[in-house]
């Protein structure tokens, strides 16, 4: 009967661990609601990896010879290989993002690009804590505010901390209603927030929405051609929304690849959850790092703004300059509530989301400024 | 750790910051430079 107690015997405190991490996830995926489709998927999944000789890793076993494990084999094939998951997933968000307002204001294009300082300023701390550069890099773009290009960037660079990255960019992206307004509050006097912006968009024409994914796609392409993937693809799923004549294609992206692949990608994920590669105090630090990076993306866009009000006549309300982060909507609807907070008439959630839409293409540029620039420095 | 040392352990991140940072400017201020000039040209 001794074979019935082999794997409660083999357990190890590690993996305990894993299973009460495992269990918080769930539980902030259900009963605090955040990022259910990923949290829920990845907690499971924690669970299911860290259990010995689980059959969802793959397995030596006596007779028989190696048994391979699904979650293991879905890692290998649809991250490991080719990154395949995080880019299908962009198809379906590329075919949710309505870029109208961000092209009737191009001006909300710059806010998008300061608000990713946060990245970069994390790869430097992350390095003089002693990570290799790629490592380092791989933390900062938790900062991007995107699972996907997160997941991605840190398996092209090969980061050995994929899980805890992972993780950590998903539940910031989920507590963004937390962390941005005690980073912006800390930037910015109750003078500045009240700042109106009145909102009156140039009309938007259809040829410009179809042109726009195709010219982002060529310029990002001959910039920095490792994020051609990235952006390529997120700039198919909106090519495929916007031609307007692919309505079941772009329903398909939208909600059918989208929900598979999020619910592929979210337990597949957690095969980097293996309490060998999670359990580690490297594992704190990431998660530090990772709410630095939120909160300088923040800072750095309000105070981009606030240069950009020195020479401006019409004054930006410097909340608008953290929209630039890449948690669409999340971050546009914080900004509106902290505008209405300030002064109950104004309403900035229309420029907010221009930033916020800005930052989705900027992030992903920043991941593909991290696969080009890393690389030649190693 | 010397500051000099500490320097040189810092500046490729130095370098990736101000090149990405950059990168991702130019990028997106040629992409709305286009969009400001395309609404220009179609209203015309």
């Amino acid at each position: 009967m001794d074979f019935l107690l082999e794997s409660f015997k083999a357990v190890t405190w590690q993996q305990g661990l894993m299973y009460v991490v495992g269990a918080l996830l769930v539980y902030l995926a259900i009963a605090k609601q955040y990022e259910p489709s990923l949290l829920l998927p990845m907690g499971f999944g924690a669970i299911l990896v860290n259990l010995p000789f689980s059959g969802v890793l793959n397995q030596e076993i006596e007779g028989i010879g190696e048994v391979q494990g699904i979650i293991e084999w879905l890692f290998h094939i649809g991250i490991e290989a080719s990154e395949a998951m995080p880019l299908l997933l962009f198809i379906g968000i590329g075919a949710m993002i309505d870029f109208g307002p961000l092209l009737s204001n191009p001006k909300m294009f710059l806010f998008g690009a300061a608000a990713q300082f946060g990245i970069f300023f994390v790869v430097i701390i992350a390095v003089m804590m002693g990570f290799d550069l790629k490592d380092a890099a791989s933390i900062g773009i938790i900062g991007a505010a995107d699972g996907p290009t997160s997941i991605l960037v840190s398996q092209v660079l090969k980061s050995n901390y994929i899980g805890p990255i992972a993780v950590a960019a998903y539940s910031y992206m989920a507590l963004v209603p937390i962390i941005q307004p005690m980073a912006i509050k800390m930037v910015t006097t109750k003078k500045e927030r009240q700042i109106r912006m009145p909102y009156n968009p140039q009309s938007v024409s259809k040829l410009l929405k179809i042109l726009f994914p195709i010219i982002v796609t060529v310029i990002a392409g001959f910039v920095a051609p490792t994020s051609v993937a990235l952006v390529g693809f997120l700039m198919f799923g909106n090519l495929l929304r916007e031609c307007g004549i692919l309505g079941s294609l772009t329903d398909t992206a939208q909600n059918v690849l989208a929900n598979l692949v999020t619910l592929l990608l979210g337990i597949t994920i957690s095969f980097s959850m293996r309490a060998e590669e999670f359990v580690r105090v490297e594992t704190l630090l990431i998660m530090l790092l990772g709410l630095v990076a939120f909160v300088f993306d923040s800072v750095a866009g309000v105070l981009f703004a606030k240069i950009i009000n020195i020479f401006s006549k019409n004054k930006v309300n410097p909340m608008v300059g953290a929209a630039g982060i890449s948690a669409f909507p999340m971050s546009a609807r914080v900004i509106q509530k902290l505008g209405l907070e300030a002064d109950n008439q104004n309403h900035l959630l229309m420029h907010a989301v221009g930033a916020n839409v800005s930052g989705q293409i900027a992030s992903v540029l920043a991941g593909g400024m991290i696969l080009n620039l890393v690389p030649q420095l190693l | 750790m010397t500051w000099n040392e500490l320097m040189q352990a810092i500046a490729p991140a130095v370098k990736i910051m101000w090149q990405g940072m950059a990168g991702i400017f130019v990028v997106m201020a040629a992409i709305a430079l286009i969009v400001f000039l395309f609404t220009k040209i179609v209203k015309k």
